[in-house]
């Protein structure tokens, strides 16, 4: 586990680090039913859930504009889905259809696209280390611990 | 068995009478696992002078002391075992604990060896016990392991009668005991290995159950070959998985394990990748809970700095195989002739393979295995035995069996739960599983859906005689609008999505109708829906759609249902009932039309019923214009149901209206 809000001894450590820190982090699968979704506990969850779930829409059309072209062509990497009033929703698609949404607060305006994308890189290799355990069925809610770890590393430290 | 070792008198008679039936031995008739560890406690509480209730056995309580007499105890056991002069005694002990368990091993009794392996069979039973008697018997198998010590020491018989391994234990620091063939073979308590002299060298390491002992790095090594010969090469995902799962854990466990374990996450393990991950099950299958990381010493790479190799494996007593280098040169074999005169056979023994023997740990053997002592002093004829008896896969003897006597058995000991054969183990070996088939994925275009399920269903179908593709089917109610089946439908083990589509047809309508119309394609796809729904349960009715459909259905149902796709099961069957041209006695057209939307299940059941049971004559003149309709209305696309449903009911029987009308609310 990363930092613990032990260590966030320093307002200005705890605002940088939040400020590379995502509010939700989600994983859905292919059949855009959640596999992993991890938000920021003191916010009202549901509305993360719902977040992600009309991101989805926003995800699948992304999807689709490409969807004539070669898989291969379209990058993984999604950008910004879309702004809200208070976060911004970043998509990610694998090649295997499975998407991964981060929420970010709006007020980070320091967290920038390269900084997403690492985000996203981390989450995928976390998520095909998942895959790669014989015991972790496809389509199962994700239950790793070192998967959540990671998610939990990226997210907003809250004391 | 196990009273007959306590007490003698008849007043003590008395009180194992009164200690069987606090245990519940008498309850159940036998001493389980949990009643003799629990028996065994109030046997302890007696001796200390203790009142035997089941309270008192929640205390500390000192092993319980057993006098038997050395000549019973011999002569019974020695025509089980060839253990008699041995230091190992333990298998006395093992042999009691395991008496009520004899189910552990197939030929307990006629084989020391399994008898032996009767894990020590220590029913690691109630963790509850265990747990709750963690600190005691951490003692307790301090003075168990003294005991056995001296009993080694000594080599005196009567020490096995004092000894009492602890099988209960498992909360003690070390794993390196009996719990790895403990685990095979469901014994999950590990024994501290006895070790007197040693006892010091190996306390320096005994805390920690992450270190491999040698004899623990062997047994791995042996499994691994029996998965995968090339010790260089890699253990796929899925052989591990099958392995493991054996282990009974729970998959979230071994899941966590299985990361712990493979270092460069590559979905196979190496050796010593696999050798940390079976050491982290036996952890766990000794009660130790798993920690977030890897332990130090678990490491591959740090397990392959500290491996021995094979042709120098003995070990030095005092560490068992704890990295050290520098003692582990030494030969093993000095140190048995220093340490166990009586075994020296086993000194003498020049494992080929790489069986340490340490001595240090084979007073542990002997605990959990007496089997090495019976290779020790055994013929070599017990090793067939002990060979061809182990039925587990993880006592796959190789053709080494009989080679290597205290090796094999080592291989051969430690036994799996699940009653897999050498010869499937074996196999397995031989050709790694595939892994399990992933879903099907459906197309993802309904249209194309149709036709694809349309002809598989009619080569499944295929006696029934579909002609060909349906044409168009009639539009199907949305799924909402129909009753859900009750779970009965889930024996078709079908997800919910697919029962629901299934039910839509309600084929059982016409099963129910066809009963006498037993000519046509049709009757044979109408007696499995008559056979189905004799049963009574509305899920059977639509039984052949969904033994047809469920292939396309597992696909759909993940794939998840498009709103608006045909579903495929309804095509099919209303294509069949299409095609069934002449056989019209047989269409049953209202029932199938109405249920689809509003007819409950029941309603459609009891329609079918009064309707085949009373109209059974009406059938063949009245349903030929229904058919007509019918055929009309199914070649419209859109058409609602309810229109549908009334218009084929017009010539239908009498009792048809009354079908119609009521589930058409």
């Amino acid at each position: 586990m990363l930092a613990s809000c032990d260590s966030l001894t320093h307002d200005a450590d705890d605002h940088v680090r939040r400020r590379k820190m995502a509010v939700c982090v989600a994983v859905i699968a292919k059949e855009n039913y959640p596999l992993y979704i991890k938000t920021v506990p003191t916010e009202n969850e549901l509305k993360f859930h719902y977040t992600v779930h009309t991101s989805l829409d926003v995800v699948e059309e992304k999807i689709s504009a490409v969807g004539k072209a070669l898989v291969d062509q379209r990058e993984l990497y999604l950008g910004l889905l879309y702004p809200t009033e208070d976060y911004k929703v970043y998509g990610y698609v694998t090649n295997t259809k499975v998407k991964f949404v981060i929420v970010v607060d709006s007020s980070n305006i320091a967290l920038r696209d390269n900084e997403i994308r690492s985000m996203f890189r981390k989450l995928h290799n976390s998520y095909t280390d998942v895959m790669c355990n014989p015991f972790y069925n496809p389509g199962e809610v994700i239950q790793s611990k070192v998967f959540d770890n990671m998610v939990s590393g990226m997210m907003v430290q809250v004391c | 068995m196990a009273e007959k070792e306590t007490l003698t008198n008849q007043e003590e008679t008395k009180l194992t009478e009164q200690i069987m039936s606090l245990c519940g031995a008498k309850k159940l008739g036998y001493f389980g696992r949990g009643q003799f560890y629990i028996a065994l406690k109030l046997i302890t509480a007696a001796q200390s002078g203790l009142p035997i209730h089941l309270e008192s056995i929640n205390r500390e309580l000192p092993l319980p002391q057993f006098f038997t007499l050395k000549s019973d105890r011999k002569t019974q056991y020695s025509s089980h075992s060839q253990i008699v002069e041995a230091p190992g005694q333990l298998t006395h002990p093992v042999i009691l604990m395991n008496s009520p368990r004899s189910t552990d091993n197939a030929t307990a009794k006629t084989e020391p060896v399994s008898v032996a392996a009767l894990p020590f069979s220590s029913p690691p039973s109630s963790p509850s016990h265990q747990k709750n008697q963690a600190s005691s018997q951490d003692g307790r198998q301090r003075v168990a392991f003294d005991q056995i010590n001296t009993v080694i020491n000594e080599r005196s018989p009567t020490a096995s009668s004092a000894v009492y391994p602890d099988g209960q234990t498992h909360g003690s620091c070390d794993l390196k005991h009996s719990a790895l063939y403990s685990f095979y073979d469901q014994n999950q308590t590990p024994v501290q290995p006895p070790d007197a002299e040693p006892q010091e060298n190996h306390s320096d390491h005994t805390d920690d159950p992450w270190r491999i002992t040698q004899e623990q790095r062997v047994y791995y090594f042996n499994q691994f070959k029996t998965l995968q010969p090339d010790l260089k090469s890699l253990i796929s995902g899925s052989v591990a998985k099958d392995l493991f799962t054996k282990s009974k854990l729970p998959i979230r466990e071994l899941s966590h394990i299985w990361e712990l374990s493979d270092v460069d996450c590559d979905g196979a393990l190496t050796l010593y990748e696999f050798c940390a991950a079976f050491h982290l099950v036996v952890a766990r299958k000794n009660g130790y809970s798993l920690p977030a990381t890897l332990p130090e010493t678990l490491l591959p790479e740090y397990l392959q700095k500290n491996e021995v190799a094979p042709s120098l494996l003995h070990e030095d007593v005092g560490v068992c195989s704890h990295g050290n280098l520098a003692i582990e040169s030494q030969p093993v074999l000095q140190q048995w002739a220093n340490w166990s005169h009586s075994e020296e056979d086993v000194s003498a023994e020049p494992v080929a393979v790489t069986l340490p023997d340490n001595p240090l740990q084979q007073p542990e053997v002997h605990l959990f295995n007496p089997d090495l002592n019976l290779s020790r002093n055994a013929t070599s004829k017990q090793l067939p035995e002990e060979c061809q008896t182990t039925e587990d896969a993880f006592s796959v003897p190789k053709g080494g069996c009989r080679e290597l006597e205290s090796s094999q058995k080592k291989k051969t000991r430690p036994r799996s739960y699940s009653s897999t054969s050498t010869e499937s183990a074996i196999k397995k070996a031989e050709v790694p599983p595939t892994p399990p088939p992933r879903l099907a994925k459906t197309h993802s275009r309904a249209s194309s859906l149709d036709l694809n399920k349309l002809f598989q269903q009619g080569n499944k179908v295929g006696t029934s005689g579909w002609l060909q593709p349906p044409p168009a089917l009639p539009p199907r109610p949305p799924t909402s609008k129909i009753a859900p089946f009750p779970a009965k439908a889930q024996i078709h083990n079908l997800p919910a999505k697919e029962q629901e589509k299934i039910q839509q047809p309600n084929f059982a309508d016409f099963s129910k109708f066809s009963e006498q119309a037993s000519e046509g394609p049709f009757s044979e796809l109408y007696t499995q829906v008559n056979k189905s729904n004799n049963l009574g349960e509305e899920g059977h009715i639509t039984s052949p759609a969904s033994v047809e459909t469920t292939s396309q259905k597992a696909s759909t149902a993940r794939s998840g249902r498009k709103p608006g796709a045909v579903n495929p099961t309804e095509h099919t069957l209303w294509t069949k009932c299409q095609t069934t041209p002449t056989a019209a006695k047989v269409l049953p057209v209202f029932p199938l039309r109405c249920s689809i939307s509003e007819l409950s299940s029941n309603n459609i059941i009891q329609a079918e019923k009064k309707h085949s049971d009373s109209d059974s004559q009406k059938q063949g003149s009245q349903y030929d214009p229904d058919q007509v309709k019918w055929r009309v209305a199914t070649t419209i696309q859109g058409s609602s149901q309810t229109t549908d449903c009334t218009g084929v009911t017009v010539g239908a029987p009498s009792t048809s209206p009354t079908h119609m009308t009521s589930p058409s609310r």
